[in-house]
């Protein structure tokens, strides 16, 4: 029976082991090799496709599939910590802030090349995270988000105020980036390049023990603390590199912008990573990705006809949130699995 | 008892404002015994529990485990030290499967959870699945927990506890709202268990069949302070249990 | 002569004061009986405003007092309007959903708001009962601003007495403290959200009207008393409406002494005190702790 005190495992080749083996833990089910392959296929072809726009897209076509690819870095490093983590920060736009004004501050005073600032801006926006965490995090829920808030607020008025250094309303502009960077095709490379390689890293964390524990925090937060996993200490650990990589992508709006501005740090700011993570998908690792490209080019789109991109945007939003809750790609997730549930059972 | 306690609690009490929900209870569990605590609604069981996991902090007393002092450890410390709750109330990961919740607690105990390589997956799962196949959910492995059976998951629920490998489990009412089969079913669990890993295991229970059936030990307590203790014959006749027992009940 | 000088500042920070409490008032009583945060209580707080330029343009001078009285019951249809459509949907949802659907009602209806009124700024003067100024000593204050304060004074006052003394009050008092009790009194739950959240929505509308004479109306107004509400709800204690009264006099002190005394650093101020309030005591100074 099933209760036997030795032990019985299952055979070592038996169907559940090799199903459950061949795919690390997800949050979406699971999937034999074949689909995996064809996933993975998938996306390598999406990547070949963006890789070949500059040769096909007009210039301002261009620039704004750039800036779509940087606000998809921004988005998929807030949903580490609103999908993945349960953790509603609404001050993401405060480390995206700080990275671009650590490039452009860095260069205003220190004449810094864009290079050093590139590389400190990801270091200074984890620090900034650590201790907006530290406060941040002893909260839950509702309070945290209005503390990240409140703390995305003061970092925009204190940049906003302190003119003298940071350029006030105006921001700062300039000759930020090095000649290399001016190229409207070069920069479009750095940008696909750094956000591939940043948004792989970011996968491989969700899917590591750590994405794990994290997503179990965000399921059960007491039953995880009782089963010995320190709490506080992983959730900090996840809004600092939620900090880094949202720093990260402001180092890219900097190399779409050439410039910084205190906007960049407002909480109407914080709120657009979480909003495309919604209508995206939050519970689908590229969901943010897809909402940031929606965003965009829906951005453009009715811009173009109709004046309203506030309204569409905030009608498109209780769409997904009051009918929709797994997001566009979650749709098609969703119609992509009854698509191959019927394709499974045709080739029978 | 034989030898020196697992779990040894001194003069433990607990005020909530003027309320003294526990006021000076003395305890010590046997290793590898099994050992009840029970009293009427209100006696202060849950509170009890909440102090040993250190979820709730006491205001006077020691809680001794393993001869080391845990008075006050942060819940996450507690069971790092052998001592795993089971929860009254179903307390698993909706979304998780049955199998990542597992691997969870494994990772935990292994601290592994602040592991960012993915390959250490494969390690964990095999013991997952065996654990798994132990307590009969092997086939639900890949599950949602939220989508297993009530009994399914309060099994869940106690296995998610012995992944933690504990040397001491405490298990708040376990059979609470299970049916007989059930209820048969989550006893023959937990004696074997119990017997087959040299568990020691604290449990607080209503249905008194299992408490005078499984149990080597029985402390009787009522409103935060023990008033009998001893082996099950003697508890059940025992005349100031009956009392609180006949008096709150009529 | 400095006392005439003090006087004049304290009465300048009561006059903001008195505006941030009746603009949170209407929050903090909606998140206390219904739990939702509504990121578009700004947003009625704008229409107000905007609704008395619009009235007292139209009709010309004279009409502030109507404009006083329609500009916050219209802002109140908005509001029931709101609530039946979309928010009903919401309250059993988590915070990021309700936080989602009112920033996407925010968003819908400072567009709206573009469209009707543009984006250029306008203004309204006060009505001329109220216009000009009265000598404190040496110096002058205007007679609006007095206005201001008293009008806040009053509708504290009245919502003390609808609190406490009426059954919507007891009710609304029964959503925040003990919602138990109101499931099983009988209570038609969804008539009174709706009503809550009128009068939620007539407190904003009202905000705003009053408020219209002492600043620029322009879009964004929206986006920036949201905030300014927000913290002196939470200073107070979310579901208080006296703790809102306390917070918005707080803030104000606040405010007004950073202003003097650190002029490049006052707005960083009052987010510092919120981030100090919510990191050590979220429910605030008259809030319940397990909210």
């Amino acid at each position: 029976m099933m209760l036997s005190t030795t032990g019985s495992t299952a055979p070592p080749d038996s169907p559940l082991l090799d199903e459950v083996r061949s795919t690390s833990a997800a949050t979406e089910p699971r999937r034999p090799r074949t689909r995996v392959a064809v996933r993975f296929g998938g996306l390598a072809a999406l990547v070949a496709v963006l890789a070949l726009m500059p040769s096909t897209l007009s210039a301002t076509s261009l620039l704004n599939v750039q800036s779509a690819i940087g606000l998809a870095l921004f988005a998929c490093a807030t949903n580490l910590l609103v999908g993945y983590g349960g953790l509603v920060s609404f001050g993401q736009a405060a480390f995206y802030g700080i990275g671009a004004y650590t490039i452009a501050l860095m260069w205003l005073h220190w004449q810094t090349s864009f290079w050093v600032g590139f590389i400190a801006a990801p270091v200074v926006g984890a620090a900034a995270a650590l201790l907006v965490g530290l406060v941040a995090l002893r909260t839950r829920r509702l309070y945290f988000a209005l503390l990240t808030l409140a703390f995305s607020q003061l970092f925009y008025v204190i940049v906003l105020q302190q003119t003298g250094f940071t350029g006030g309303a105006n921001g700062v502009f300039g000759a930020i980036l090095p000649s290399f960077l001016v190229d409207p095709n070069h920069a479009y490379y750095f940008t696909l390049a750094v956000a591939v390689l940043a948004l792989l890293a970011l996968w491989k964390i969700t899917r590591s023990p750590f994405g794990m524990t994290l997503r179990a925090i965000r399921e059960n937060r007491e039953r995880a603390e009782a089963l010995g996993v320190n709490v506080f200490a992983h959730q900090l650990m996840a809004f600092v590199l939620a900090g880094l990589f949202c720093a990260l992508a402001g180092t890219l709006f900097v190399v779409h912008d050439q410039s910084a501005n205190p906007d960049l740090l407002a909480w109407t700011e914080s709120g657009i990573p979480i909003f495309m993570s919604v209508i995206g998908g939050m519970y689908l690792f590229l969901g943010p990705a897809l909402g940031a490209l929606i965003y965009e080019q829906g951005r453009d789109v009715v811009l173009a006809s109709f004046s309203d991109w506030q309204l569409a945007f905030g009608v498109m939003l209780l769409v997904i949130v009051l009918f929709a809750p797994q997001g566009v790609l979650g749709l098609l997730a969703g119609g992509r699995d009854a698509v191959w549930r019927r394709w499974r059972t045709l080739r029978r | 008892m034989n030898g020196q306690a697992l779990l040894e609690i001194r003069e433990l009490g607990k005020r909530f404002g003027g309320f003294a929900a526990i006021d000076g209870v003395d305890l010590a569990v046997a290793p590898g015994t099994i050992h009840s605590v029970i009293g009427p609604n209100g006696a202060g069981k849950t509170t009890f529990f909440r102090l040993l996991t250190g979820i709730l902090r006491p205001t006077r007393g020691t809680i001794m485990f393993g001869g080391r002092d845990i008075t006050g450890l942060r819940p996450y410390a507690v069971t790092r030290r052998g001592l795993t709750q089971s929860f009254q109330i179903t307390n698993v990961f909706p979304r998780m499967t049955a199998l990542e919740s597992v691997q969870i607690a494994i990772l935990a105990r292994r601290k592994r959870s602040w592991d960012f390589a993915s390959l250490y997956q494969r390690k964990v799962t095999g013991e997952a699945i065996e654990l798994l196949d132990q307590v009969g959910l092997g086939a639900q492995a890949t599950a949602e927990a939220r989508t297993l059976s009530h009994g399914d998951q309060r099994i869940l629920e106690v296995t998610l506890a012995l992944a933690t490998q504990p040397r001491l489990l405490l298990l708040d009412e376990p059979t609470a709202g299970m049916s007989p089969f059930e209820t048969d079913r989550m006893v023959e669990l937990v004696t074997n268990l119990a017997r087959a890993r040299h568990l020691t295991v604290l449990l607080s229970e209503h249905d008194m069949d299992v408490v005078f059936g499984i149990s080597d030990e029985v402390t009787v307590l009522h409103q935060g302070h023990v008033i009998a203790r001893g082996s099950p014959d003697e508890v059940q006749s025992d005349d100031h249990v009956i009392d609180v027992y006949l008096g709150v009940e009529a | 002569m400095t006392l005439d000088n003090d006087i004049i500042t304290f009465l300048s920070a009561m006059t903001e004061a008195s505006s941030l409490f009746v603009a949170a008032a209407g929050l903090t009583l909606v998140f206390g009986a219904m739990r939702i945060i509504n990121l578009a209580h700004g947003s009625f707080y704008m229409y107000g405003a905007f609704l008395v330029t619009a009235i007292v343009g139209a009709a010309g001078g004279g009409r502030f007092w109507l404009a006083l009285a329609l500009a916050p019951l219209a802002v109140a249809g908005i509001g029931t309007v709101v609530e039946l459509t979309v928010l009903r949907r919401v309250y059993r949802r988590d915070h990021l959903v309700q936080l989602v659907v009112t920033y996407a009602l925010f968003l819908i209806l400072a567009d709206l708001a573009l469209r009707f009124w543009g984006t250029q700024a306008r203004s309204v003067a006060p009505p001329s009962l109220l216009s000009g100024s009265v000598s404190i000593g040496s110096s002058s204050f205007p007679v609006y601003d007095l206005f201001a304060i008293g009008a806040a004074v009053v509708v504290g006052l009245a919502l003390w007495v609808l609190l406490q003394h009426t059954a919507l009050g007891w009710r609304i008092r029964a959503a925040v403290e003990d919602p138990e009790m109101l499931a099983t009194s009988g209570t038609n739950v969804p008539l009174l959200s709706t009503t809550v959240l009128a009068i939620g929505a007539l407190l904003a509308g009202l905000a705003g009207a009053l408020a219209s004479p002492l600043q620029s109306i322009s879009p964004g107004l929206d986006a920036s008393i949201i905030v300014q509400a927000f913290i002196v709800a939470v200073i107070g204690g979310l579901g208080s409406v006296t703790g809102a009264a306390i917070g918005a006099v707080i803030i104000s002190l606040f405010d007004t002494a950073g202003v003097l005394w650190a002029h490049s650093w006052e707005p960083a101020f009052i987010y510092l005190a919120m981030i100090v309030v919510l990191a050590l005591r979220p429910w605030g100074l008259l809030g319940a702790p397990e909210r």
